[in-house]
């Protein structure tokens, strides 16, 4: 046998070893394996179902979240999880499932101010067999929605000219946010009701008749922690909670004057219509952005105006008409070209959350026929107009429910008779059919100012002279007015005229917290 | 006709999912041949098989390829002299344990970030044992395809053997410096690997290209045999009857299996694909899909039929599917996840 041939034999001997190694360890994994699953299946499911995820859980939960998510380890049989859902105190909604995830979408707005425990004692997976007894762990899990509280510009003694917050969820304990020597002169709350954005002149100032309002925003206490689901994105939740009262300057009231401000409904951008104290033509709306320095907004002068409810543009009164002009600059653009130009309508007071409907007034001046009258026009997005409502008068504000499916609207007619006297009533619109209800009607030459709650349970009304709400004994406190007797009043979104109630306090312009 | 139709759709669907991730793969195999120098690649490998399977899932991290690139890669590190234990590990594992699959399974499972956990955490694994097992084969020849086996070193108990291999085999050869022989008919992309890489950069260039065009041709031709078979069963078997094998706790696991294994979807998408079945399946049996489809499927068999013998692709795919199955069955049968 040459050296060569000899190599050979070795080298298959060698190749041959190592190629049954490999087969006799495969060979041997495969079968433990196959042994493995064997024993696992004879073993039986061990696992057990449970709800993995409660999006709610422990949170504060506000008019803006609509609907909980609850996740299960194991696709579900449907049925037997909504049967077995309690939510206490109840809260109605409906169910709809998206793989293992329910959703529990609210028929209306949470009710504030109350804790709500939500368990579910059984439910079977969609795989078990219905005739073995269900392995499932019970869940139970609790939120709360925020407090119901709003705040208002007290008017006497040691309130006078403060911000002061009263809080019915603690039994109407009252605070006085801002301190003694500072007058309030408007004020609006953040999204989540952690803080209030406000402008004030010092008390000093108002027998020198300097007029020098700042802006500054001040913690109202209340640190609600919102569920962690898509409004989380939306609002900021970096702000750490503050003690009642602390305060933060925003902008100060320096070469320029500070007029109106409106807040965007992310809490994140602020609009402030500056007047320079040495050019009064140089007037118009500055942007204020959470951590940025102010720029004014180039655009033509204006009157009014309203940040959408997409917190990224602006509806302004221009000339006879709104303006809706963006809020984030374009690169290589100073001047901010408007969107849109509606000319009909000279005022717009309040947009939908949803930010496809409008609330605006036409003031008429193209209409001979109906000349000196005010119509308030259901604007669209799709630019569909409708006139809600026509009145002598004039219409003095105007506020979605939460839900959209209600506008409160504030309107006077002219009495008849050789004085020009006008006399206010709050109705509400049901906007599914138009339907009018009148709420409130108030003495005449009443200055009214009005706050729908966001869970659209009640209004809050204040009026600047006393005896303001005809037919009322008490004289000018706060009232709160209640919408609806029944609960099916209210799903329906059908409110009653009720009486309103006075409240222990007086002040102005009194705005429930979000 | 609507058959034909919906195969030559399926077909498509497949080649132009597959050919840029193959395409990727090719030139990191490339890369790896000219500009990788093979001694000091096999110097800093660890010579325990488990840890040579760690690292070789984990390469993937490196050479973010899915189930059909990473067969390029994985073929040139054997031809490289790297451990077949580090081979198989990268082979398993490289198209599940890569950034971009990392992120499309976080995205998709945005409600359950633990599949992402679950799913590379099972891949290592298996592809550790697997890469183990196969660790055993001292001289892992027998078990690849003659044209990738001849150019391989022989194993390291018997260095001294290596000339002698090449000597005693047949063919045309020609003296190298140092003493070295290289073989004539080989093709452009195994004797660049072979060769001493050339030092000019016009010249490595040059080689790159030329072994990049060869060897997508090559396994490009090899994929659209691949997709075609894919694509047939598909048409054949339509997905209603795999999905019909059930959706308890164990035929769910072998239906998202089964699935897997014809769909033949790329790693990189398929985590979407398995979300449009988390209403109904188990959390196991997507797991069991995620982690078993990178691994083998009917697309790429064919791809590592270009590398191994068949009997070695049976056990890539027995031992695979078991341990999937046996891990998975685990998840669904005593975890509450």
């Amino acid at each position: 046998m040459s050296f060569r041939q000899s190599f050979r034999q070795i080298q298959a001997a060698i190749a041959t070893l190592g190629h049954n190694a490999l087969d006799r360890v495969a060979l041997a994994l495969s079968s433990v394996l196959a042994v493995a699953a064997a024993a696992l299946i004879l073993s039986g499911d061990h696992a057990i179902t449970r709800v993995q995820e409660f999006s709610w859980e422990a949170r504060a939960v506000g008019a803006e979240n609509t609907a909980f998510l609850m996740t299960f380890n194991r696709p579900m049989n449907p049925e037997s999880v909504t049967t077995n859902l309690r939510i206490t105190p109840p809260l109605p909604g409906k169910v709809s499932w998206s793989g293992r995830r329910m959703v529990y979408t609210l028929t209306a707005p949470i009710p504030y101010g109350e804790t709500f425990a939500v368990s579910i004692d059984q439910a079977r997976d969609r795989l078990s067999d219905a005739a073995e007894p269900a392995r499932f762990e019970p869940f139970v899990g609790q939120f709360h929605s925020r407090d119901r509280a709003f705040a208002y510009i007290g008017v006497e003694g040691e309130e006078a000219g403060r911000l002061v917050l009263v809080n019915f969820s603690q039994d109407g304990k009252k605070t006085l946010l801002t301190p003694s020597d500072q007058r309030v002169l408007d004020f609006q709350p953040y999204p989540l009701g952690d803080r209030i954005l406000f402008s004030a002149i010092p008390t000093a100032d108002l027998t020198t008749g300097n007029f020098n309002p700042v802006l500054y925003s001040v913690a109202t206490g209340l640190a609600p922690t919102p569920p962690d689901d898509f409004s989380r994105a939306v609002l900021p939740t970096s702000r750490q909670p503050d003690v009642a009262g602390v305060l933060t300057p925003i902008l100060p009231s320096d070469d320029y004057q500070n007029l109106a401000f409106d807040l965007s409904a992310n809490g994140r951008t602020i609009v402030v219509q500056r007047v320079s104290r040495t050019d009064p033509a140089d007037f118009g709306p500055w942007v204020l952005t959470e951590g940025e320095d102010p720029i004014p907004l180039e655009t033509e002068p204006g009157g009014e105006f309203l940040i959408a409810p997409d917190s990224q543009t602006l509806l302004m009164l221009q000339g006879q008409g709104t303006a809706v002009i963006p809020l984030e600059a374009v690169a290589g653009e100073d001047q901010r070209e408007p969107l849109d130009f509606l000319p009909e309508y000279g005022r717009v007071f309040d947009v939908t959350s949803n930010g496809t409907t409008a609330a605006m007034v036409d003031f008429n001046q193209n209409n001979p026929e109906r000349r000196f009258t005010e119509s308030l026009m259901l604007v669209t997005n799709q630019g569909e107009e409708t006139e809600l409502l026509n009145v002598s008068g004039s219409i003095n504000g105007a506020q979605f429910d939460t839900s959209n499916q209600l506008l409160f609207v504030l309107a006077s007619q002219v009495l008849p008779g050789e004085n020009y006297v006008e006399q206010a009533s709050l109705l509400a619109v049901r906007l599914a059919d138009r339907e009018i209800e009148p709420l409130v009607t108030f003495s005449p030459q009443a200055q009214v100012s009005f706050s729908v709650a966001p869970d659209g349970l009640a209004i809050l009304i204040s009026t600047t002279n006393e005896g303001a709400i005809a037919d009322a004994t008490t004289a000018d406190p706060i009232w709160l007015l209640p919408l609806y007797t029944t609960a099916e009043e209210r799903l329906n979104a059908r409110p009653v005229a009720l009486s309103p109630e006075p409240l222990p306090y007086r002040g102005l312009q009194p705005t429930w917290l979000p | 006709m609507s058959q034909l139709n919906q195969g030559v759709t399926l077909f498509l669907s497949l080649l132009v999912e597959a050919a840029p991730f193959l395409l990727l793969g090719v030139i990191f195999s490339s890369v790896l041949a000219v500009f990788v120098d093979e001694r000091k690649l096999i110097q800093w490998m660890p010579k325990h098989p488990a840890l040579a399977a760690l690292s070789g899932s984990l390469f993937g991290c490196l050479f973010p390829v899915c189930e059909c690139g990473n067969v390029p890669v994985a073929r040139r590190l054997l031809m490289q002299g790297a451990p077949p234990a580090l081979a198989i590990g990268f082979l398993l594992a490289a198209p599940t344990v890569n950034p971009i699959v990392f992120w499309a399974t976080w995205v998709a499972f945005r409600e359950q970030p633990a599949m992402v956990f679950w799913r590379v955490g099972l891949t290592v694994l298996i592809a550790v044992v697997i890469g183990w097992v196969f660790s055993v084969q001292r001289d892992v020849r027998p078990i690849l395809q003659p044209m990738v086996a001849r150019y391989l070193p022989s194993p390291p108990p018997r260095p001294a053997a290596r000339d002698d291999f090449d000597l005693l085999s047949g063919g045309t050869y020609l003296l190298q410096s140092g003493g070295s022989a290289l073989k004539l008919d080989m093709p452009i992309a195994a004797a660049a690997a072979v060769a001493a890489p050339p030092q000019s950069w016009s010249l490595r260039l040059r080689t790159l290209l030329e072994m990049m065009f060869q060897e997508f041709r090559e396994l490009g031709a090899v994929l659209v045999i691949g997709s075609a078979i894919a694509a047939t069963v598909q048409v054949a078997i339509p997905r209603e009857w795999i999905l019909e094998l059930g959706q308890g706790p164990v035929t769910s696991i072998v239906a998202m299996m089964t699935l897997a294994w014809v769909v033949s979807i790329c790693s990189t998408v398929d985590s979407f694909f398995a979300l449009s079945f988390a209403s109904v399946f188990t959390s196991g049996s997507l797991l069991a899909f995620l982690v078993f489809g990178p691994m083998i499927d009917l697309k790429n068999i064919s791809l590592l039929m270009t590398t191994f013998r068949s009997r070695a692709v049976v056990y890539l795919f027995l031992l695979a599917a078991q341990l999937t199955f046996v891990s998975t069955l685990v998840v669904n049968l005593y975890t509450n996840w």
